[in-house]
């Protein structure tokens, strides 16, 4: 492809201007702001601008238009020779989009020709570039870019684009390179904005998917919580079948136990029926062997008593016999017994008679002894008396005289008297001198005690006292004072009289009942004083007196009882000899008493002595009659006991046989009573066997026993019934809340949650592929434009450096690592960044022309590049060089090249376009 | 006596649509709506009863507040109702079923019998007996029919079956679980199998109709490949023993709906945009919308901004997009004037070498070779490489 001809109107300071390139190198000269790069631009823009594109800042063209004409239409019109057609490109390049159009005219060599406009030419251009390996990179180079230069194709398998970077990265192709760069970046935040997990777990910082997954996170949470739940669920629901079918296995063991626990309750009530029989009928048999045995026994009582009837009275007869036999010699005994009795009654009445006529004497004898005892005890007696009286006397007459004052006591009362005297005189005298009593007062001593006596005022009393007073002085155990004055003044008087008759008083209190014995005054006093001292002593007397008689004759009472017994026992011997006093003869003395008395004891041992022997013979015969009578007694009494026996029995025997029955029916009875009591013992056997049949005894501990387990099973299906009761509602609760709908709600929303993420990450998929195809697409092309490259650009490099030269490619980074330069003996491997700006620049430049050269080859033509000014860091020694490279190159290709240098056109034949 | 009823089944009340967005709880209502227009039938029908083939609920435990619409529900059923539990709400420990609230409430309810346990039911107003056949766990490997007594057609009673479960062989397989013995009727002499699980009703010429088993289906469409869901059985005898007459009547409202497209770069999504623009009352269409294949970069774009306005003009629209991917043609890249290295890399999206080739290479071949491996993303790799590339040339 060729550029033919371009022709601007109104773009930015050039109105209008046209030019005509011809193939191989033109060179476009002028000044700096000619607007060179105006024609530059106005070239790409109507190649590679898309007028349809929106409006954004990569395809800003407002600033075209020229300033002073904003509304302007700035249009370029490019005329190319694609192959063998001839293209117009017509563009008007306006920041208004109802100002921008495109209209393509296509002509063929056949001389057709087609027009295309807007979209649809657009299309068609990028078409016709497409197919004639226009890139935008590869076409031209900007003025700023100095050293960036573009190449775009290939001749080799590759047969891409390439771009050199400034850093010396080749790229395949700009747009891919842009491409990928984009792509990576979209991927890098793909991943670390939207699908890396933060690093800090923050919920700001999250990227959606840490967002997503976050959520979808919490969805399994609570999905895990839900799920527990319906496992709780599951798991309540397995232990209530469970105890539901324990309790329900529980069940029929329950009514088992209740219905054994019934039976055996049954069984032994039973049981114990069958014993009340066994009992029974044990009790019948009892009773009945009872009847028997007493039947029985009834027949040989019987039977005995019989016999022992018979016997006794067989033994009566026999003793009936014996007592026969010893009667006589009893009676003859007995007559013996009796003879000796009299006479022995005979000798006691003449002891007797004796032994009366001594007693009869020793009484006279007694009677006389107790009446002189009896005299003298009442001589004492009554002496004694005698002194009693007379002490009695003297204590009556001393008690009589009473305590009396003794001579001293007479004479202080005798002076205080005196002074009472006075202190009365004196009172009356007060009495007289101040209130002149009308009659003086009296003075008189009274015997009597108790109330006050009012004494009246004497007749032809002085009348000026108005009112008599009455005043009684009382000095206790001596008598009254009475005092009488006609003045009540008097009390302060008297009360000095009162406190000295107080005094007084003190002084006479002892002797008050002798004062008392002094009607007469002081010389009773004194009379009773003498008395009383007289008494005193004859009371003293007296009872020395008595004294000394009880001393002698004992006191009173002993004596009193010693003339009492004296008299008893004097009436006692009286009496006594009041029966005996026949006995004795009258005229007897005490002596002859005596005498009389032991002659009649002679007597009396010789009537003893004779009695003693009577009573020995009699005792003989009556031990004989006793031995006899023993025997006879023995007799008798074995005979009464054999008829008492006999008697017994006999009674016996009757009350046995009252029933009247005769010996054989009784047999008969017995032996129907033994059939009976067999009868009886075989039912006790049966109710026995019934006993045993029913088993072992069911005790009442058994039976506890069985209720205890009951007890036990019904608990435990109690408590299996609570568990239920639990479960179930605990059940109920997490029920309540739908767990299964829940489960669905949020296997639906993880289920979503899961398709967002996977999008996502397709779409990290999709991008990091291309990234990785985008990345090995370009290694690929580096590897393989890196030795033709060389091989074509090497001569170019050792023509302006003077040396063999040769770039070091890395396929990995698809950079020009670094520049290899032969120096002789060495190699010079420099880094490629690390070169001059200018030798930078140059191979840049001889890159791109040899890129565009083989390009060219490729489409067996020619193809355009335009340079705007690339060489303006190379030295003027190498720019020479330069421009013969660059004349080399025109042979193949048409450059337009674009520069303010004058060298240039010196040096370079070609076509020159000046501004 | 002829015996007219109703059979209904797998109600799913309390079921959420929680996919349908800003609709989820208008169609909860659709739900119980449904029944009302099942009372309707057999009100106007003069159906004797109502048979609820399980399914009452979503779930065994629905919350609160469902058991207390649903009690609601029931309280106007204008005929005796005999309900079953079936799969999704079985008879479990701690269900629906033995809940107080709800429950316990229907104890005293004389319209409504829960028919728990597998005892014969006497409906002595119409000389019926009923076999109910409750079920007791989502997943049952056996037949719960078959308590059902051996017994003959055409006695003084009629002798109708309630089940839930999968008619054996119904669909051409067998089935392990929750599975109803096809020959049940025949062996226990029933005049009329009432059967719940299966969405949509059983069609007269069916094996299973032809052995007097019947699914009513859903009474409300829960999901879009259910092309008869959302209808009642209105069933008639003229004595037992005869063949029963069955007559499906609509009673919901959504209309499901499936459409599967491949769509081409070439032909557009044209036809199918045509397709789907004339559906009439599109209000009631719950859509199932299965596209694959590929579409250009601008169709693409185009084809996914309208299918995303589809629900705002449907009732809903499960949209499975998923296997359909923008593929820019060649064409496409035509346009853009592509290089030999730029076709070279567009070649190797559209042809990536094999995994196993690159397993031995280094690191970042391998990462390639395995995203390579993958058609999705190759795919997206593709799109994207048209996409940036066109950026690149508009820039």
């Amino acid at each position: 492809m060729n550029i033919v001809r371009i022709k601007i109107s109104d773009w930015r300071s050039t109105a209008a201007r046209e030019l005509v390139l011809q193939p191989g190198l033109n060179i476009l000269r002028g000044e700096n702001e000619a607007g060179k790069s105006t024609i530059v631009e106005a070239i790409q823009k109507a190649l590679y601008w898309d007028h349809t594109a929106k409006k954004g800042k990569s395809n800003n063209v407002d600033f075209i238009a020229p300033v002073n004409n904003p509304n302007a239409r700035p249009t370029v019109e490019l005329e190319l020779l694609i192959g063998s057609s001839r293209v117009t490109v017509t563009k008007t390049v306006s920041g208004k989009k109802d100002h921008r159009q495109c209209t393509l005219k296509v002509l063929d060599p056949q001389g057709g020709e087609r027009t295309f406009r807007d979209a649809q030419a657009e299309e068609k251009l990028r078409e016709l570039l497409a197919r004639s390996h226009a890139m935008p990179g590869l076409d031209w180079s900007e003025q700023s870019e100095g050293y960036a230069y573009l190449a775009e194709s290939l001749p080799i398998a590759a047969c891409a684009a390439l771009s050199i970077g400034k850093d010396g990265t080749i790229m395949p192709s700009a747009r891919l390179e842009q491409l990928r760069k984009r792509i990576g970046a979209a991927r890098d935040e793909q991943l670390n904005k939207t699908l890396k997990q933060p690093l800090v777990d923050s919920a700001k910082s999250g990227t959606l998917a840490y967002e997503l997954r976050q959520t979808r996170q919490q969805k399994r949470d609570e999905l895990a919580t839900v799920k527990s739940q319906l496992a709780k669920v599951d798991e309540l629901r397995r232990s209530i079948l469970k105890l539901d079918r324990e309790a329900a296995g529980l069940g029929p063991q329950l009514e088992q136990a209740k219905q054994l626990r019934k039976t055996r309750q049954a069984q032994q009530k039973r049981q114990k029926e069958a014993e009340g029989v066994r009992a029974k009928c044990s009790d019948m048999a009892d009773a009945c062997r009872r009847d028997l045995a007493a039947a029985e026994k009834r027949m040989e009582e019987i039977e005995s008593l019989r016999k022992q009837r018979d016997s006794q009275t067989q033994s009566c007869d026999q003793l009936d016999g014996q007592l026969k036999q010893l009667d006589p010699a009893r009676q003859a005994a007995i007559q013996h017994c009796e003879r000796i009795k009299g006479d022995r009654i005979k000798a006691e009445g003449a002891l007797e008679s004796v032994r009366r006529r001594i007693d009869a004497h020793a009484s006279r004898l007694e009677v006389f002894q107790q009446t002189d005892a009896c005299a003298q005890a009442q001589q004492s007696f009554d002496q004694s008396e005698a002194l009693q009286s007379a002490l009695a006397e003297a204590e009556k007459a001393f008690d009589a005289i009473g305590p009396w004052p003794t001579g001293e006591d007479i004479g202080r009362w005798r002076k205080a008297f005196a002074e009472l005297s006075a202190l009365k005189r004196d009172a009356m005298s007060s009495l007289q001198l101040n209130f002149e009593p009308a009659r003086p007062l009296r003075i008189e001593w009274s015997a009597d005690s108790g109330s006050a006596q009012a004494l009246t005022a004497e007749p032809g009393a002085p009348a000026t006292l108005g009112a008599v007073r009455s005043l009684r002085l009382e000095i206790e155990g001596v008598g009254r004072l009475q005092i009488s004055c006609g003045a009540t003044e008097l009390a302060e008087l008297l009360k000095t009289i009162q406190q000295q008759g107080d005094s007084l008083n003190q002084s006479l209190s002892a002797h008050g009942a002798a004062a008392d014995e002094l009607p007469g005054g002081f010389d009773r006093l004194e009379e009773i004083r003498i008395r009383g001292e007289e008494a005193e002593r004859g009371v003293k007397e007296a009872r020395r007196q008595a004294g000394q008689a009880g001393r002698e004759l004992g006191d009173r009472d002993r004596l009193r009882k010693q003339l009492k017994d004296a008299q008893q026992k004097l009436t006692s011997a009286v009496t006594r000899l009041e029966a005996l006093k026949s006995l004795v003869p009258e005229g007897l003395d005490a002596d002859g008493l005596r005498a009389e008395i032991e002659r009649l004891k002679d007597e009396e041992r010789a009537q003893q002595t004779i009695y003693q022997k009577l009573v020995e013979g009699g005792g003989s015969a009556e031990r004989e009659l006793a031995a006899l009578d023993k025997k006879y007694s023995l007799a008798e009494q074995q005979l009464s006991q054999a008829r008492a026996a006999a008697g017994e029995a006999s009674r016996r025997l009757v009350e046995l046989e009252r029933d009247g029955l005769a010996d054989d029916v009784r047999r008969q009875n017995i032996q129907q009573l033994r059939v009976k009591t067999a009868g009886l013992e075989s039912e006790v056997e049966q109710a026995q066997q019934a006993v045993a049949d029913l088993g072992p005894a069911i005790s009442d501990d058994e039976l506890a026993a069985q209720d205890t387990k009951l007890a036990a099973l019904d608990g435990k299906v109690g408590e299996l019934n609570l568990q239920l009761a639990e479960k179930r509602a605990e059940l109920r609760t997490i029920c309540g809340n739908d767990p299964q709908g829940e489960l669905e709600r949020l296997e639906q929303e993880i289920g979503e949650l899961d398709a967002r993420l996977a999008g996502e990450e397709r779409k990290l998929g999709a991008l990091a592929l291309l990234d990785g195809v985008l990345t090995q697409q370009r290694q690929s092309l580096a590897r393989l434009i890196a030795k033709p490259l060389n091989e074509r650009i090497a001569p170019w490099l050792r023509q302006i450096r003077g040396l063999p030269t040769e770039l070091e490619i890395d396929a990995d980074t698809s950079r020009i690592t670094r520049i290899i330069t032969d120096r002789g003996g060495y190699r010079d491997e420099l880094p490629f960044e690390e070169h001059s700006e200018g030798l930078k620049g140059q191979v840049g430049l001889l890159v791109r022309l040899t890129l565009a050269r083989l390009t060219a080859e490729q489409n067996g033509g020619q193809h355009f590049v335009v340079l705007d000014d690339p060489l303006t860091e190379t030295s003027p020694f190498r720019r020479p060089e330069m421009f013969r490279i660059l004349q080399q190159a025109a042979e193949h290709l048409q450059i337009l090249l674009v520069t303010c240098h004058e060298d240039a056109v010196a040096l370079l034949p070609g076509h020159v376009i000046a501004f | 006596m002829s015996l007219t009823f109703v059979h209904t089944s797998d109600w799913h009340l309390g079921r959420a649509y929680q996919r349908l967005g800003r609709k989820t709880s208008a169609l909860r209502q659709w739900r119980f709506d449904a029944i009302h227009r099942v009372y309707d039938l057999a009100d106007s029908q003069r159906a004797a009863f109502i048979l609820v083939a399980g399914d009452v609920f979503q779930s065994d435990t629905p919350r609160a507040d469902v058991m207390a619409e649903v009690l609601a529900l029931l309280a106007d059923a204008p005929v005796p109702t005999i309900i079953i539990p079936g799969n999704h709400d079985p008879l479990t420990e701690g269900s629906v079923w033995r809940r107080d609230e709800f429950a316990g409430q229907l104890a005293g309810r004389s319209n409504i019998r829960l028919a728990l346990t597998c005892e014969p039911l006497e409906l002595d107003f119409c000389d019926t007996t009923v076999f109910p056949c409750p079920v007791t766990s989502n997943s049952t490997p056996e037949d719960l029919s078959s308590w059902i007594p051996a017994g003959t057609r055409g006695g003084s009673r009629y002798r109708i079956g309630l089940a839930h479960g999968r008619w054996q062989g119904y669909s051409g397989e067998p089935y392990a679980v929750n599975f109803i013995a096809a020959n049940r009727a025949e062996a226990a002499g029933l005049d009329y199998l009432a059967l719940g699980d299966f969405h949509s009703y059983t069609l007269a010429d069916h094996p299973a109709a032809k052995a007097r088993c019947y699914y009513a289906g859903t009474s409300e469409c829960t999901a879009c490949d259910e092309p008869r869901a959302g209808y009642a059985l209105l069933v008639q005898l003229d004595a037992p023993g005869d063949e029963p007459r069955v007559a499906p009547h609509r009673v919901g409202k959504m209309r499901p709906m499936v459409i599967a497209e491949t769509l081409s770069p070439e032909a557009g999504y044209g036809p199918l945009q045509q397709k789907i623009d004339g559906l009439e009352d599109a209000d009631d269409v719950l859509l199932k919308l299965e596209v694959s294949g590929a579409l250009n970069e601008s169709d693409f774009q185009d084809f996914t901004a309208w299918a995303a306005g589809l629900d705002q003009r449907l009732l809903g629209v499960d949209g499975q997009l998923g296997a359909l991917y923008r593929e820019p043609s060649r064409a496409d890249f035509d346009t853009l004037g592509l290089g030999k290295a730029e076709r070279e890399v567009l070649e190797a999206l559209q042809q990536p070498p094999q995994a196993s080739s690159a397993t031995e290479g280094d690191d970042a071949q391998v990462l390639i070779a395995g995203l390579a491996s993958r058609p999705e993303i190759c795919r997206e790799a593709l799109a994207l490489y048209y996409r940036e590339l066109k950026q690149e040339s508009q820039a």
